[in-house]
C-alpha cells in the first residue's frame, strides 16, 4: 500500500489533518523532483550552441527594448488597480455561486445581496471613467 | 420583506446611512463641473454624518442593565455552547457536527433576540450535544442571518463609539468645506465617510476577522487621505510612512488572529474567551493582537509614525484620525481584553500595558516640549493622551486573576475620556487648520499675535489647550480625574503619579502656544484671519461642549456608564 493510497483509503477523521499535510508534502516533493529530473535530462541531451539572439532576455517572442529598470507611467497603476478590483470581484463571486443553490428559500435575498455588491463596484468603475482615469491623455 | 434581513440591517444602521450617503455624495460629485466649489456637497456629508450619529443614539438600549445582561448571557451561552471542547483538535472534530446541532444553535440565537424567549435560550440544551468551535460557519448555511448575529453586535458599547465616530466625522467635514482644491472636495468627504464606516464595523464586530475587515476599510481610506496633497513632499512622506507601518501593524494583527485559529479553531471572541488557556501560543497571539492596536492608538514605543503623518496629512483628516481612529483602537482593545479568559492571565499582559502607558506619558509629554510645529506638538500630546487612557485599561484588569469588570469605573472612565478627547482635539486641529491655511504654515510663530488677528479663535484655542492639559472646569480635567481615580482604586499608584506629574509638565508646552497667541506680537504684515461661517459654528459648538462637560459631566458619564455596563457579562 503506497502512501497516497493510505491518504485516500483511511476514513479516520482524527488523522485527516496529518494526512493532508503528508499529501501536500508528497506533492511538493514530486514537484521538486520533476523540476530537477527535467532540467538534468535536458542538460544531458541537448546540444549547446550559444548565440547573441539566444542569450537575449525572453519576452514572449517580441524583441526586448531597453533595460528592465525604467520608470513605468503612473497610468499603468490605475489600470492595474482597476483590473485587480474586478479580478477580486470574480474571486468573491465563486463562493457565492457555490452556496447559492444550497440555501433554499433565501435565493432572492442572496441575489439582492450580490447585486448590491456588484452595483457598488460598477459605480466605482463609472466614477473612474467619468473622472477620466481610463483616458491615456 | 424578510424579517431576518431587517434584523440584520438593524445591526448596521449607522453604517448603512453613511455608506449610502457617501455613494450619494460621489454621485452628485460626478454630475458637478470641474469649477464648482462643492462646499454644499461637503456640508451635505456633515449632515449625513450627524444623521448617522442620531441613528446610533436612537438605537440605544435604554432598558436597565439587568435586562441587557439576560439577553447578553443568552447570546454568550449560545455561542459558547458551540465550543465547549475548544482546543487543538477542534478543527478535526468539525466533521462531526450534525445538522441537528447546527439548528439547535440557530434556534437559540433567534430566541436570544426575542426577550420573551430569553429564559429558554439561556438554559443549556437537555441532551447537551457538544458542538465544536467551527460550527457557526457550517450553521450559517442553514440561515443566512445566523452569520451576522455570530459576527456582529450593536450593544451600547458599540453604539456610543459609532456615535463618537459619526460626530467626529461631521466636525471634520465642517472643517474641510474650505479644503484647498475645490475639485476634490467631494472625494475627500466620501473617503472620510468610508473610513468612518470601517471604524464602525470594527467596534461592532465580535470576531477578529470582522475587526480586521473594518480595520482595513478604515486604513485604506486613511492611507489615501494622508497622501492627499500630491504636490507636497511632506504629504507624500506621510502617506508612504502610514501605508508601510500601518500595513505592518495589520499584518501582525492578522498573524496573531491566525495563531488563535490554530489554537481554538475559531477567531470569535466568545470562543477565545471561553477557552483561553495559559498556553504559550495564546499568549503570543494575544500579544500580537494587542501590539497591533497599541500601534493604531499611537502608544509609545509604537508611536513613531504619528508625528510625521500628522504633520504631512491634511488637517481635517488628522483631526478625524487622531480622535476617531484612536477611539476605535481603544474600543477594540477593550473588547478583546474584556473577554474572561484573557483576564485569567492578566498578570502577563498587564506588564506590557503598564510599560506602554508609562512610556507613552513620559515620551509624549517630554518630546512635545521641543516641537516647533503645532501639528507635531499635538501629535506628541496625543501620544501622552493615549498613555492616560491606557491607565484606564490597566485598571480594567484584575491582578488577582478573578472576573474583571465587576467595577464599571475604569471602562466608564475610558469611554468618557475618549468622547471628551474627541471634542477638544478636533477643536484644536480645527484652529490649527484655519490658522495654517491663512498664514501658510503650522509653525509656532504662525500663531504669534493671534489675539489681535483673530480674538475669538485665540480664545477658543486657549480653552481647548487648557482642556487638553487638564485644567478644572473643562472636559479634559473631568476625564483625567476619572481615569486617575480608576487607577488609584486598582492600586496603580506609580502609574497615576507619573500621569499627574506629567500633566503638569504638559501645561508647559500648551502654555507655550498660548504665550505665542497672547504675549508675542504678530509678525509684520500679518493679516487678520477670516473664519468661515460653518467652521466658526462648528468651533463654537466644540468649545461650548468642552466647557459644558467640564462643568456638568453627569449626562455624558451616565451614557458612558451604560455603555460600559453593556459589555459586562
Amino acid at each position: 500500500m503506497t502512501l497516497v493510497d493510505t491518504v485516500i483509503s483511511r476514513g479516520n477523521i482524527e488523522s485527516t489533518m496529518t494526512n493532508q499535510a503528508i499529501s501536500i508534502a508528497v506533492f511538493f516533493g514530486l514537484g521538486l523532483l520533476f523540476w530537477m529530473v527535467a532540467l538534468a535530462a535536458s542538460h544531458l541531451v541537448r546540444p549547446r550552441r550559444p548565440s547573441a539572439a539566444k542569450e537575449a532576455t525572453y519576452e514572449c517572442g517580441t524583441v526586448p527594448v531597453g533595460r528592465a529598470w525604467y520608470q513605468v507611467h503612473v497610468r499603468y497603476y490605475i489600470y492595474a488597480l482597476l483590473f485587480v478590483l474586478f479580478d477580486v470581484e470574480v474571486a468573491f463571486l465563486y463562493p457565492w455561486a457555490a452556496i447559492f443553490r444550497r440555501l433554499d428559500g433565501f435565493t432572492l435575498f442572496l441575489l439582492i445581496d450580490v447585486l448590491i455588491f456588484l452595483l457598488i463596484l460598477v459605480f466605482g468603475l463609472v466614477y473612474a471613467w467619468r473622472k477620466g482615469a481610463l483616458e491615456w491623455e | 420583506m424578510n424579517v431576518e434581513y431587517l434584523a440584520i440591517a438593524k445591526l448596521f444602521l449607522p453604517e448603512i446611512v453613511l455608506t449610502v450617503g457617501a455613494l450619494l455624495l460621489l454621485g452628485i460629485d460626478l454630475c458637478l463641473g470641474k469649477r464648482d466649489t462643492r462646499r454644499a456637497l461637503v456640508l451635505l456629508g456633515a449632515v449625513i454624518s450627524l444623521a448617522a450619529a442620531c441613528v446610533a443614539l436612537l438605537q440605544w438600549d435604554w432598558r436597565p442593565a439587568e435586562a441587557q445582561y439576560v439577553r447578553q448571557a443568552a447570546v454568550t451561552s449560545a455561542v459558547q455552547r458551540m465550543a465547549p471542547a475548544v482546543g487543538r483538535d477542534a478543527l478535526t472534530h468539525a466533521a462531526r457536527i450534525s445538522e441537528r446541532d447546527a439548528r439547535a444553535v440557530t434556534t437559540a440565537y433567534k430566541a436570544a433576540r426575542h426577550d420573551s424567549l430569553v429564559e429558554s435560550a439561556a438554559t443549556p440544551p437537555a441532551d447537551g450535544a457538544p458542538v465544536m468551535g467551527i460550527a457557526p460557519y457550517d450553521a450559517g448555511l442553514s440561515s443566512p442571518s445566523f452569520s451576522a448575529w455570530w459576527l456582529f453586535t450593536a450593544d451600547n458599547f458599540a453604539l456610543i463609539f459609532k456615535a463618537i465616530f459619526a460626530l467626529a466625522l461631521a466636525l471634520a467635514l465642517l472643517l474641510s468645506t474650505r479644503f484647498p482644491v475645490a475639485r476634490y472636495r467631494g472625494e475627500f468627504a466620501a473617503l472620510l465617510m468610508f473610513a468612518a464606516v470601517g471604524l464602525m464595523v470594527m467596534v461592532g464586530s465580535l470576531d477578529l476577522v470582522g475587526i480586521f475587515l473594518g480595520l482595513e476599510l478604515a486604513s485604506l481610506c486613511c492611507y489615501a487621505l494622508a497622501a492627499w496633497h500630491k504636490q507636497d513632499a511632506r504629504s507624500a512622506e506621510a502617506g508612504t510612512k502610514y501605508l508601510l507601518l500601518g500595513s505592518l501593524a495589520s499584518a501582525i494583527f492578522i498573524y496573531g488572529a491566525s495563531l488563535f485559529f490554530v489554537e481554538y479553531g475559531s477567531t470569535h471572541l466568545h470562543v477565545l474567551a471561553h477557552g483561553a488557556a495559559q498556553s504559550p501560543l495564546t499568549l503570543v497571539a494575544l500579544l500580537m493582537v494587542l501590539v497591533s492596536f497599541l500601534f493604531k492608538v499611537a502608544g509609545a514605543p509604537f508611536h513613531l509614525w504619528a508625528p510625521d503623518v500628522y504633520q504631512g496629512a491634511p488637517t481635517a483628516m488628522v483631526a478625524f484620525l487622531s480622535t476617531a481612529g484612536k477611539a476605535a483602537g481603544f474600543a477594540v482593545l477593550v473588547r478583546v481584553l474584556s473577554a474572561h479568559g484573557f483576564q485569567a492571565f492578566s498578570e502577563k499582559w498587564l506588564l506590557l500595558f503598564i510599560g506602554v502607558a508609562a512610556l507613552s506619558i513620559l515620551i509624549g509629554n517630554l518630546v512635545a516640549i521641543h516641537q516647533n510645529n503645532v501639528k507635531r506638538l499635538l501629535a506628541y500630546s496625543g501620544v501622552a493622551q493615549a498613555g492616560y487612557v491606557l491607565i484606564g485599561l490597566v485598571a480594567m484588569a484584575d491582578p488577582a486573576g478573578g472576573t474583571l469588570l465587576n467595577e464599571a469605573l475604569p471602562l466608564t472612565a475610558v469611554i468618557f475620556y475618549l468622547a471628551a478627547y474627541m471634542v477638544m482635539n478636533i477643536g484644536a486641529f480645527a484652529v490649527v487648520g484655519i490658522v495654517g491655511r491663512e498664514s501658510g504654515g503650522e509653525e509656532l510663530s504662525a500663531f504669534a499675535g493671534l489675539r489681535a488677528r483673530a480674538p475669538v479663535l485665540a480664545f477658543a484655542f486657549t480653552l481647548l489647550l487648557l482642556s487638553l492639559g487638564g485644567i478644572p472646569l473643562l472636559s479634559g480635567f473631568v476625564g483625567k480625574w476619572y481615569l486617575f481615580l480608576a487607577g488609584v482604586y486598582q492600586g496603580q499608584y506609580l502609574l497615576v503619579l507619573i500621569g499627574t506629574t506629567m500633566s503638569v509638565v504638559s501645561m508647559y508646552y500648551y502654555l507655550l502656544v498660548i504665550k505665542q497667541m497672547y504675549i508675542l506680537p504678530a509678525a509684520d504684515g500679518a493679516q487678520p484671519i477670516r473664519v468661515g461661517a460653518l467652521a466658526a459654528a462648528g468651533l463654537a459648538a466644540i468649545t461650548l461642549v468642552t466647557v459644558a462637560i467640564g462643568i456638568y459631566p453627569g449626562p455624558l458619564y451616565t451614557l458612558a456608564q451604560a455603555a460600559a455596563k453593556s459589555l459586562m457579562p
